[in-house]
């Protein structure tokens, strides 16, 4: 099912293949293999992949990339980088895209190099590009805590009743950071509401997954 | 009950057409249910093999298809009470749950795929994406939780959502080597070579996503290049194209590279002079091809003017020819002009001549033309009428119908009023079921105050009369009297509390006998009687068989 | 030796009591006005035309507002589960009779909760969950990949710092029949006490989320933790 809807772009791509690739990309592209020696194109493109994959890590820098023709290295670093996120974006597989690379006549030693470490981290790309775009404040982790009074500056006596604390938030991916999104007092009835409603969300799923 | 059991026959007629929805669900005979269950089962999980109908003959073999059918209903998820007896010796209530519970599973699919026949052969984008939202979902129902920094890794192979989520903010100035090396200048060159940052250097920002900021550009400069395309074509014709180039490129690299303030200062200087220059230029060329335009519209005007005086110019010059000699230039034109009369009418009189056939020919076609028109009419209308009546009989047919469908099939409006009823009842049921509640645990609350309170004092007075009972005879007495006092109350709290164990048990046993009247055993157990007399009957003649079958042998 | 710790200003106030029961009932009554819909000086004139010679509205306000401080110094001293409020206002008040000291108690008690709700949850006020709307959500393109099926909930939480009942007259607010600056006021103060916060999750978090909530709500009813509350209480 999924080939199906990988191969409907890949054929019509034939006919506006230029147009997806500025006239930039595709003279960074042709770089390889030719202006930048095959040994450096390797490493130029692992090490674009990387970058790309992992955009918060530290990875060593790789000085020897631009040792000579740095301009040239910086251009094909750009294309590399823009063809594999155009690639991934208009769903190619590696066929659809060593077809693209041999239309713009590129070096076929970087048209093979390319087209591998494409495959070999196609999935990554993927998802990669889907955490991409507009989203509201994502909820992965509760934190709760019940709390009691004992006295306040408006009441002596306690209210007698436990209250909940909850805290809904996620963490940044980068430094493992906790970030509250939001954070509420209910009781326990409130709080049995809550669950009901969640619940409720729940079942509906259920529901969407099995009709 | 009758409008379940309506429900409940017509979906069994939609599962199995040899169902037919009028009948009772009470009075179905073993073989009706064993043909419904086995129906629906194979509806819902089509991989099971299942018997479709029950043999008329020997018991075993009924008895076979009766347990295999119960296995199935129990594989489905049925949680009922559920075995042969189900099918062989059916009761209604039994069956009503579990043909109730056989439709809710019914996978809904068919329904759908019923109404769009001919539509299945191919998958439209909607039924594709419905499914796989349906994919999507059971997985993430099913999967295990995984923390959210495990994600990444944990839900790789699902490709799950990692449930990070990066926001599109594309770097909108991305400054890297143009396409064509020779447009470059010797500077740009140079600071690309050396100064400029790296493509993921300029990205590195935690405010700027390295894809976002690639696929920006990239939309960019393909629209760019549209545009500036259309731009050349203008500028092309008078201007040589190299002094574009500069000012194109400049911009982006003034705004990367801020810190060499002066060769920057001295370039861009030099552009704006370049520039005033264009602007000056271009604003000459536009003034020039003004005054060209104009005296064009100038010439062609003339050239009018000129045309339109030459024919006058020609009349006169005739003119003043026959005017030099007038007398005989008056007759030659007499002369002339009878001449031309004499021509006309002889011409007039053989067109007449020739005109008359074909006026009259024109008439007669125009008459058979007319008829045939007619006559198509005529025989138009007699097929419309023909066809008015076959369809008000094919509405007729159809409200017919309508009616009868509309007997047979209880009014939706009824149902919801009476779901909204039951709705009605049940929260009503409800309230009182929470009432009661909070009365028990008020009653439980104050009976353990008390129940403390008393084991409190008893404590206390044991203590005390211990105390004194040491020295005092009487208070040995009292303390025994004491101690006697506490173990026949605390036995008869537990009578208490036994008999109330005691009466629940007899409202649960109660209940269970309500349940097992309505399923009017008696037959049941007439029926079973039967049968295992027909097993016997069977296992007798089995018996006389196989003696027979020795004697036989013995004699030979 | 007085637990409730009324000053003798409010004491003085508090002489109008000293009459019969069915005039200091009507006194409740205005107190109970006032505290649905502030002061209201007409009521005053007319009983104070009623109960002394002057009819001077003012002692009959100063009585009203010191029942109401007695209302709250009785819900804030007394705990509830002590009930011998009769004894506390008897030591309050040794001159007032029988009759007189049952219509005080059951205008005590009668608005407890209400004064309950605002006064104890009133000190500091975090926000409350009011309701929670949600959406199931497919997206299924977006600029950076053009076919894809990831699927969220997307939840609204209607937050609010005031006491839950009191939300409830807000949320069902009725327009019709209100000014134009009334409807402005309400809304500056919802702008004051309310947050909404739009959220997503995925279904997967949503199960673990429901799980943890399920068991913070379960050990809320353990033995240890009613204990502790209640030895708190």
């Amino acid at each position: 099912m999924a080939a199906t809807a990988v191969n409907l772009p890949s054929a019509e791509a034939g006919a506006e293949d230029v147009n997806l690739l500025s006239a930039t990309v595709v003279a960074g592209l042709k770089n390889l293999g030719t202006i930048i020696s095959p040994a450096l194109t390797k490493t130029l493109i692992a090490n674009s992949m990387k970058l790309t994959l992992h955009p918060d890590a530290t990875i060593a820098p790789v000085p020897e990339i631009y040792a000579s023709n740095a301009a040239c290295a910086k251009q094909s670093e750009y294309g590399v980088v823009t063809l594999y996120a155009v690639a991934t974006k208009h769903g190619w597989d590696g066929l659809a895209l060593r077809q693209q690379l041999e239309n713009l006549s590129i070096h076929s030693m970087a048209v093979d190099e390319l087209t591998r470490v494409f495959e070999d981290n196609r999935k990554d790309l993927i998802l990669r590009q889907l955490q991409l775009g507009h989203n509201f404040p994502h909820i992965t982790d509760v934190q709760w805590r019940i709390v009691s009074d004992v006295k306040s500056s408006t009441s002596d006596s306690s209210t007698g009743v436990a209250n909940f604390y909850i805290n809904l938030g996620h963490f940044r991916q980068s430094s493992g950071e906790r970030i509250t999104v939001v954070e509420f007092v209910c009781n326990a009835e409130e709080l049995q509401s809550l669950i009901n409603r969640l619940k409720e969300i729940e079942r509906h799923c259920a529901q969407m997954a099995v009709a | 009950m009758d409008e379940v059991d309506k429900i409940i026959m017509h979906q069994l007629n939609q599962v199995d057409p040899g169902i037919d929805p009028t009948e009772e669900l009470s009075e179905f005979t073993p073989e009706q249910v064993v043909r419904a269950v086995s129906g629906c089962l194979s509806e819902i999980r089509p991989e099971l093999e299942l018997p479709r109908s029950l043999p008329g003959g020997a018991m075993a073999q009924r008895f076979g298809v009766a347990s295999s059918l119960a296995e199935g209903c129990k594989e489905c998820g049925y949680r009922g009470d559920i075995g042969y007896q189900t099918f062989l010796y059916p009761n209604a209530v039994e069956l009503r749950r579990l043909l109730m519970y056989l439709i809710e599973q019914l996978p809904r699919e068919r329904l759908e795929k019923e109404e769009g026949t001919g539509k299945q052969q191919s998958l439209s984008h909607r039924e594709l994406l419905q499914r796989r939202i349906r994919k999507e979902l059971t997985t993430q129902l099913k999967t295990p939780w995984v923390p959210q920094f495990a994600r990444s890794v944990g839900n790789r192979k699902s490709m799950g959502c990692s449930s990070l989520c990066i926001e599109f903010r594309p770097h909108v100035n991305l400054s890297v080597p143009s396409a064509d090396p020779e447009k470059r200048t010797k500077e740009e060159q140079q600071y690309f070579d050396q100064l400029a940052p790296n493509l993921f250097q300029q990205t590195a920002s935690s405010s700027v996503d390295l894809i976002a900021s690639v696929l920006h550009k990239n939309e960019l400069d393909r629209w760019g290049r549209e545009l500036q395309d259309s731009d050349l074509l203008f500028v092309d014709s008078e201007e040589p194209t190299p002094i574009l180039n500069p000012s194109k490129s400049h911009p982006e690299k003034s705004s990367s590279d801020v810190e060499d303030v002066d060769p920057t200062q001295e370039l861009s200087n030099q552009v704006q002079e370049l520039q005033i220059q264009c602007e000056t230029l271009l604003a000459e060329r536009k003034s020039h091809a003004a005054a060209l335009s104009a005296l064009k519209l100038r010439e062609s005007k003339a050239a009018e003017e000129i045309n339109r005086i030459q024919p006058l110019l020609k009349a006169h010059e005739r003119a003043s020819l026959v005017l030099a000699d007038p007398e005989e230039n008056i007759a030659k034109l007499e002369a002339l002009l009878k001449s031309t009369q004499a021509k006309r009418q002889t011409l007039t009189q053989q067109w007449q001549e020739y005109r008359k056939p074909l006026l009259e020919n024109l008439e007669t076609l125009k008459s058979a033309k007319e008829a045939q028109h007619v006559q198509g009419i005529r025989s138009n209308i007699e097929q419309l009428e023909k066809e008015l009546q076959e369809k008000t009989q094919l509405h007729n047919e159809l409200n017919a119908a309508l009616r009868n469908s509309s007997q047979s099939l209880a009014p939706r409006k009824e149902y919801t009023r009476r779901i909204h009823e039951f709705i009605g009842n049940i929260r009503k049921q409800r309230a009182d079921i929470f009432k009661v509640l909070d009365d028990t645990r008020q009653l439980q609350k104050q009976l353990n105050v008390v129940g403390a309170q008393l084991q409190r004092q008893f404590n206390y007075t044991d203590d005390l009369l211990f105390q004194s009972a040491k020295h005092d005879l009487h208070a040995k007495r009292a303390y025994k009297l004491l101690a006697q006092l506490h173990s026949n109350c605390s036995e008869l709290v537990e009578c208490v509390s036994l008999t109330g164990n005691v009466t629940k048990q007899i409202r649960e046993l109660e209940v269970q006998i309500d349940a097992e009247k309505l399923k009017n055993v008696l037959t049941s157990l007439q029926q079973i009687t039967g049968d295992i007399q027909k097993f016997e009957q069977h296992i007798q003649e089995l018996q006389a068989q196989i003696q027979a079958v020795e004697q036989a042998n013995r004699g030979s | 030796m007085s637990s409730l710790g009324l000053s003798q200003q409010q004491r003085n106030h508090l002489a109008l009591l000293q009459r019969p029961a069915s005039d200091v009932v009507e006194l409740c009554k205005s107190a109970f006005d006032y505290l649905i819909n502030g002061p209201n000086l007409n009521r005053y004139e007319a009983l104070a035309i009623k109960y002394t010679d002057t009819g001077d509205p003012e002692p009959v306000q100063h009585a009203v507002e010191a029942l109401i401080s007695l209302l709250i110094s009785v819900t804030t001293r007394v705990s509830s589960s002590s009930v011998n409020l009769q004894t506390v206002l008897r030591q309050t008040f040794p001159d007032l009779d029988d009759e007189v000291l049952d219509v005080l108690e059951q205008f005590v008690t009668s608005k407890r909760n209400f004064v309950e709700g605002s006064i104890k949850s009133a000190n500091i006020r975090a926000y409350r969950l009011v309701n929670l709307d949600w959406r199931l959500e497919v997206r299924t393109a977006s600029r950076s990949l053009l076919d894809q099926c990831n699927v969220t909930v997307t939840m609204k939480l209607y937050l609010h710092t005031e006491p839950k009942n009191e939300n409830r007259e807000l949320l069902e607010v009725d327009a019709t029949g209100r000014s134009e600056e009334e409807l402005a006021a309400m809304h500056e103060d919802e702008r004051r006490h309310r947050k909404d916060m739009l959220v997503q999750t995925d279904v997967s978090s949503l199960l673990y989320m429901i799980k943890t909530l399920e068991d913070a709500l379960a050990e809320s009813k353990t033995r240890r933790i009613r204990n502790i509350v209640d030895g708190i209480h």
